[in-house]
């Protein structure tokens, strides 16, 4: 078993997010994360950054993007259009 | 946040009063997504005449803004597996500039860019949120559309390769860039910025 670098490490983490890697990988992984800081800190970060992506929808701020009168307009239009046609 | 509960019949679902109330939020939803106005402004207008047509199917027991998400979603869905086939693709590229920038010739982190501890509590400040998604639009296109699906939809990993037709592979390699790039994005712009501030 080769020695993992933070370069290896740091890819395992993120694909242990998405898929079951070997043990082989994943034991490399476990022991340089034990004299790793860095690495120990950047899987917290992996995890914030999925938390931080599952609550967006709801936490993204109103005002970072509305739909425009001229869109808002054109949807109200073609929704009165298919209303005329039933 | 509580939804109003509904208690007007099939008739009293009025579109005028869809596009007042959900029609920002879906916006944002596919803007999120897609990253391009028109695309998201068009999705939406799809969403509302969908739903308006199939209105006498919406279960009362769902939230309307659940249902509207609902129907968008398969439309973002269709649309990107639509444009994966018309967009040239260059593929994701052998190598990652970033990671000679993050990491030197032995595979250590560089001292600059070393992560650091994460600070709690970040996601009860508004401008954390802008950031992230300042550093989500920052994104190359398929890198984008991988994370938002792993990470925001939670789709499976099989699901996504379907969607952007790539192999598993290339999609956890996609993964990885996207993580680093936004971590490294938020690094700069929320944590680094954090520290200097405390």
């Amino acid at each position: 078993m080769s020695l993992f670098s933070c370069k290896d490490t740091s890819r395992l983490l993120s694909e242990a997010l998405d898929h079951d890697v070997p043990a082989v990988r994943r034991w490399a992984a476990r022991i340089h994360l034990l004299f790793c800081t860095p690495c120990a800190r950047f899987r917290r970060h992996l995890q914030f950054l999925r938390e931080a992506a599952r609550g967006f929808d709801n936490a993204a701020s109103p005002d970072s993007a509305r739909l425009s009168g001229e869109a808002r307009a054109r949807i109200l239009q073609a929704l009165k259009q298919e209303g005329q046609a039933e | 946040m509580t939804e109003p509960q509904l208690t007007e019949s099939n008739e009293g679902l009025d579109p005028a009063r869809w596009l007042e109330k959900y029609g920002d939020y879906l916006y944002r939803y596919a803007l999120t997504r897609l990253n391009r106005a028109q695309a998201a402004e068009d999705l939406v207008q799809e969403t509302f005449l969908a739903a308006f047509q199939a209105r006498s199917r919406f279960a009362q027991a769902s939230s309307e803004r659940t249902w509207l998400v609902g129907i968008l979603k398969h439309k973002i869905v269709d649309h990107l597996r639509k444009s994966q086939r018309e967009l040239p693709w260059s593929g994701i590229g052998a190598t990652d500039n970033l990671l000679d920038e993050l990491f030197d010739a032995r595979g250590h982190w560089k001292k600059s860019v070393r992560p650091a501890p994460s600070p709690g509590a970040a996601f009860e400040r508004q401008e954390f949120w802008d950031t992230m998604a300042s550093c989500l639009g920052q994104l190359p296109e398929h890198l984008a559309q991988a994370f938002v699906l792993r990470e925001m939809d939670e789709q499976d990993t099989p699901e996504i390769c379907k969607v952007l037709d790539v192999t598993p592979t290339n999609l956890w390699v996609m993964l990885h860039r996207a993580r680093l790039r936004l971590w490294k994005c938020l690094e700069i712009h929320w944590f680094g910025v954090e520290r200097t501030r405390t």
